[in-house]
């Protein structure tokens, strides 16, 4: 229950298609929907480009389960993005909107980060020309993201058996049993990233060292396929977007009418 | 008494790290678990006051279903001491870690209790000092003496010995005796086999989350070193001159025996 959600967020290597395509081709399709995510006020469409998004996560990442743990986690910031449209428009379908493009962002963002691991990540900043220091410090934050949820599990853990109780009580009690996660979780963390500076500093790294990737990229076949379908799709939305939406409601409303009789 | 039946746990849905676990701790004994790194030792004794609830099967507390009842009111019952001490520091100074839990126990007169645990386990110069400013030894025996304050029925401890030499040692030991005279149980997950061949008790080995092994200590002696070695144990030396002596018939049994030999070796090795 008090398992850190973060879980379901984080990459775990597995046989699918979405897994050996190029980081760079992925991060330039997740970056093509969340452009078309922001762009798109309708809502049909924006149904449409969750419709997209899941096929790709479900057929070609086949990442189903963990797309579910996702959104749970998701679920209430969503619920919360929803409320408050709500409370300020105070109507329904157009707040449905706001949580809409929400969950295409994180979905868009899930193609590229649940596929790729980290230290690919830091390779494409790196082949984009980013300079060393700063993709080191990018894929060293995303690993201590997951060192960190350990972490605090655990000393959710050991305060737990030591008679605390973390939802009970008064104000004065539960800002107490907040202090005893909080405090040793910055100890901790400080003291984990100073060893981590000690350590690049013992290996040896300075800032404008030059390495050599242990990895190498290359864009092929399927990386062109992937890229082009999906600036394809984006460009017709784009630019038809409004016959399509015309069609996508006509057949909505028409499964409606079916369903009411 | 606690009672683990047939429990299976995954993390991830996937992959089982506890196969069909079953296991029963009663007062008044000392049970070993041993096993190489990422047997399921860890996992399994979370499960014993309710940190974790098992994916299949069960574990009773004193006739209570740990995924029934709440975690405080298991963690009253059993005590966990974990493999980093660390975690569970947060109060400025060492007296207030330790009289801060026994108010959440509901311990009478907590701040002179914690005066006099203080004096037993030896911490009364560093009574005023922040947690984490002691030792590795020290950190982990203040943890040690914080999660027996309120004499739980069930003490578990997890790698106690790891950064204990000497006085601490003994303090350990001490703790581990006192508890057991109360009539309490006592859990030990552990690499060090000099700890285990200190005391008559039970053993049981995991690997892969199946328990592979169960017996008594002086059993434990009798297997080759080779078997040992692939539950990630190492026989310690006297250990092995004793099984020595015993095929050799010049001892009977090793009762009294280890205990000989190990304080030898200990003279030895601080020669
Ligand atoms: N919070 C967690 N989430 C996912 N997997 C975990 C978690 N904790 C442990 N595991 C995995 O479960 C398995 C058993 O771990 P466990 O910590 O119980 O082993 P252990 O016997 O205590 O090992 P050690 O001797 O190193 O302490 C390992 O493969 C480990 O990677
Ligand atoms: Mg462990």
């Amino acid at each position: 229950m008090y398992r850190i959600g973060l879980e379901a967020f984080r990459f775990e290597e597995r046989d699918a298609a979405l897994y050996r395509l190029d980081p760079r081709a992925k991060l330039l399709v997740a970056f093509i929907y969340m452009v078309l995510t922001i762009l798109v006020n309708s809502q049909a469409i924006q149904l449409l480009i969750t419709a997209l998004l899941l096929a790709t996560l479900l057929l070609l990442g086949r990442l189903g389960r963990k797309l579910v743990k996702n959104l749970v986690t998701l679920a209430p910031l969503m619920t919360l993005v929803f409320l408050a449209n709500y409370l300020v428009s105070g109507d329904p379908m157009a707040s449905l909107l706001p949580t809409q493009k929400l969950l295409n962002l994180v979905m868009s963002l899930n193609t590229f980060f649940l596929t790729t691991n980290p230290d690919d990540f830091a390779i494409t900043l790196e082949k984009m020309g980013m300079p060393l220091t700063i993709t080191l410090a990018f894929s060293l934050s995303l690993r201590f993201i997951h060192v960190l949820a350990r972490v605090l599990t655990e000393i959710v853990e050991a305060q737990l058996s030591r008679g605390h109780r973390l939802d009970t009580g008064g104000i004065t009690t539960r800002i107490r049993n907040y202090t005893a996660i909080l405090i040793p979780l910055i100890i901790i963390s400080v003291r984990k990233s100073i060893s981590v500076a000690e350590t690049l500093e013992l290996r040896g790294f300075r800032e404008g060292a030059r390495h050599t990737p242990f990895t190498t990229m290359k864009i092929g076949f399927w990386d062109v396929i992937y890229v082009a379908a999906s600036l394809s799709i984006a460009t017709a939305l784009l630019i038809y977007g409004g016959a399509v939406e015309t069609a996508l409601l006509e057949i909505l409303t028409r499964h409606l009418e079916y369903m009411a009789i | 008494m606690i009672r683990v039946e047939n429990l299976w746990y995954t993390y991830d849905g996937g992959n089982y790290v506890l196969r069909d676990v079953s296991l029963e701790i009663v007062e008044g004994e000392i049970y070993y678990i041993l096993g190489d790194n990422g047997s399921g030792k860890t996992t399994l004794i979370r499960h014993l006051n309710g940190l974790l609830k098992p994916s299949r099967g069960r574990v009773l507390v004193d006739g209570l279903d740990t995924r029934e009842t709440p975690v405080s009111r298991l963690a009253e019952k059993v005590s966990i001491v974990f493999q980093n001490p660390e975690k569970m520091f947060y109060m400025p100074t060492v007296i207030e870690e330790i009289s801060t839990t026994l108010r959440n126990f509901g311990v009478e007169n907590p701040d002179q209790r914690a005066e006099e645990i203080l004096r037993e386990y030896g911490l009364s110069r560093y009574r005023d000092r922040s947690p984490f400013t002691l030792s590795g030894g020290e950190k982990r025996i203040l943890s040690i003496a914080i999660m027996t304050g309120w004499s739980p029925r069930y003490l578990v401890l997890d790698e106690p010995t790891i950064g204990l030499d000497g006085d601490y040692r003994r303090r350990l030991q001490w703790a581990i005796d006192r508890h057991l005279s109360r009539g309490g149980a006592v859990v030990i997950v552990t690499h060090d086999m000099e700890l285990v061949l200190e005391r008559e008790g039970r053993v049981v080995i995991l690997s892969g989350g199946q328990v592979v092994y169960r017996g008594y200590t002086q059993e434990l002696i009798d297997l080759d070193p080779g078997q040992l070695g692939r539950y990630g144990l190492v026989k310690p030396t006297y250990a092995r001159s004793t099984s020595y002596m015993k095929t050799s018939g010049v001892i009977r049994d090793y009762h009294g025996y280890c205990g000989v030999f190990a304080e030898v070796a200990g003279v030895l090795d601080n020669v």
